[in-house]
């Protein structure tokens, strides 16, 4: 113990302790901010701190980012699943929306014609070796649908069935040049022929008034009817709208080029009248009168 | 070769000619152009060559069968038709000619125009409904024109497929250069 009392060690150590003492109590005494030891040991120190500060920091928010990027997977999972039940409704919602265009549609042809008995269905296929735009659609013998039914939009007329299945029917519409349809110039009421397609209006998504004698004044616009003659259409739905009007070749008659109110070649959804007064053959006096009225004056003509 | 793996190979078959078959019924194909190419007519031809007769038969008709249920024509015009076309070619190239590409657009050309033509005599001339050079020149031409070139790629990928297939069962094809 005396060894190290007497040692140089200890004398330094003493000395160190007495210098520190001493600039503790001259600072306490003049009141100085730092001391000059301080000052100095600032000067080296506070460089390496902020350095040291500045990786630390580096570190944190790199390490930060990582734990930050587990928190965004989070909720990028949550909003992807979010997008997903989003988009799944708004599919819905489109179908839904779809639907009821359609069951307005119905319900605007229910109102005008209560006597109709409806089949809706859906176009599932076309034939591409047709050149009159004939289609199958998602209905058959099993909902009702039989050889004959006319089949219509709420546009207009498209067609009638002829081909039955028990799961689907096929469809000739009215572009076809094998169909004859009865059909009247809604305006004047008195101007009748038949409608018949051909290949060439055919490729124009057109189909032709056909028979209308020369007398005829059925002009550019009008509306082109069904008579309800044969009892295969309803009378009075729609066909479309004459287009232009040319003499035929026998230069005996005249025709209507029409442009159908249904869209027959974008057709996605369609009605099926499975049922109406008249059908199968029962015509109105009035318009057994007018045909005949007109199909005298044509041969007369 | 064994039972199982011919008949795995005449399911693909008509899985193929499903698909086609669907395809071809869509009203999107077949509004993407006024006459489009009629996809299941030169698959029966490439099937004849490649099966042969028997079975070039049988899966025309399936192919006809299946495009009868979508046509406004009498119910088994398709289905005679491509019958007849898979059992010619098969019975050409096992009889008279090689399983060559030339051959198969001969075959090809000679199967869309005989159909084109009977359609349009049958369909067209026949019933009297008028415009016949115009509706001939734009809608069948075109239409034989574009279905007959699809046997350039119909003819190698079931070349391919077939050669494929046969490797798989260790056998050889029949025939084919």
């Amino acid at each position: 113990m005396r060894e190290f009392l007497k040692s140089t060690q200890f004398k330094i150590m003493c000395a160190a302790v007495a210098v520190i003492l001493t600039v503790g109590i001259v600072v306490h005494v003049t009141g100085a901010a730092s001391s000059p030891g301080d000052s100095a040991l600032g000067f080296i120190i506070t460089p390496i701190q902020s350095a040291v500060t500045s990786v630390s920091d580096k570190a944190s928010s790199f390490f930060g980012v990582w734990s930050e990027n587990e928190q965004l997977r989070a909720q990028v999972a949550q909003l992807q699943e979010q997008n997903r039940s989003l988009t799944s409704q708004l599919i819905d919602y489109d179908k839904v929306r779809q639907e009821n265009d359609m069951y307005k549609s119905y319900l605007g042809i229910r109102s005008e014609h209560e006597d109709f008995t409806f089949e809706p269905a859906m176009v599932v296929s076309r034939d591409p070796s047709n050149r009159f735009g004939a289609f199958t659609i998602n209905k058959g013998s099993a909902a009702g649908i039989s050889l004959w039914d006319p089949v219509i939009t709420a546009d207009g007329l498209v067609g009638y069935i002829c081909n039955v299945m028990p799961t689907s029917s096929v469809v000739r519409t009215v572009l076809d040049a094998d169909i004859s349809i009865a059909a009247l110039d809604s305006r004047t009421r008195g101007d009748t022929g038949v409608v018949t397609g051909s290949i060439s209006l055919s490729m124009e998504g057109c189909t032709a008034m056909n028979y209308l004698s020369r007398t005829s004044t059925v002009a550019i616009g009008d509306m082109i009817v069904t008579t309800g003659v044969g009892g295969v259409f309803p009378a009075d739905i729609l066909i479309g709208t004459v287009k232009n009007i040319s003499k035929s070749d026998n230069e005996v008659s005249s025709y209507a080029v029409i442009e159908p109110a249904a869209d027959i070649y974008n057709l996605s959804d369609v009605f099926v009248i499975t049922g109406f007064d008249g059908q199968g053959g029962v015509m109105t006096e009035a318009v057994t009168e007018n045909v005949t009225e007109t199909a005298t004056a044509s041969s007369e003509n | 070769m064994g039972r199982r793996e011919f008949n795995k190979r005449i399911l693909l078959h008509a899985v193929v000619i499903l698909i086609l078959s669907l395809i071809q019924s869509t009203p999107w194909y077949c509004n993407l152009l006024p006459a489009p190419p009629l996809l299941l007519l030169p698959l029966t031809v490439c099937y004849g060559m490649f099966e042969r007769e028997k079975d070039g038969a049988v899966l025309g008709a399936f192919a006809g069968l299946l495009w009868d249920t979508s046509s406004v024509r009498a119910f088994g015009f398709n289905t005679v038709m491509l019958m007849a076309i898979g059992c010619v070619c098969g019975l050409l190239i096992t009889h008279l000619m090689r399983n060559t590409f030339t051959t198969g657009m001969l075959l090809c050309f000679g199967a869309v125009a005989l159909y084109q033509f009977i359609d349009w005599l049958f369909y067209y001339v026949v019933p009297g409904y008028g415009d016949v050079g115009y509706a001939f020149l734009h809608l069948w031409l075109p239409q034989l024109a574009g279905t007959f070139l699809l046997i350039l790629p119909y003819y190698f990928t079931v070349r391919y497929c077939m050669k494929r297939l046969r490797m798989l069962e260790g056998g050889r094809m029949k025939g084919l250069r």
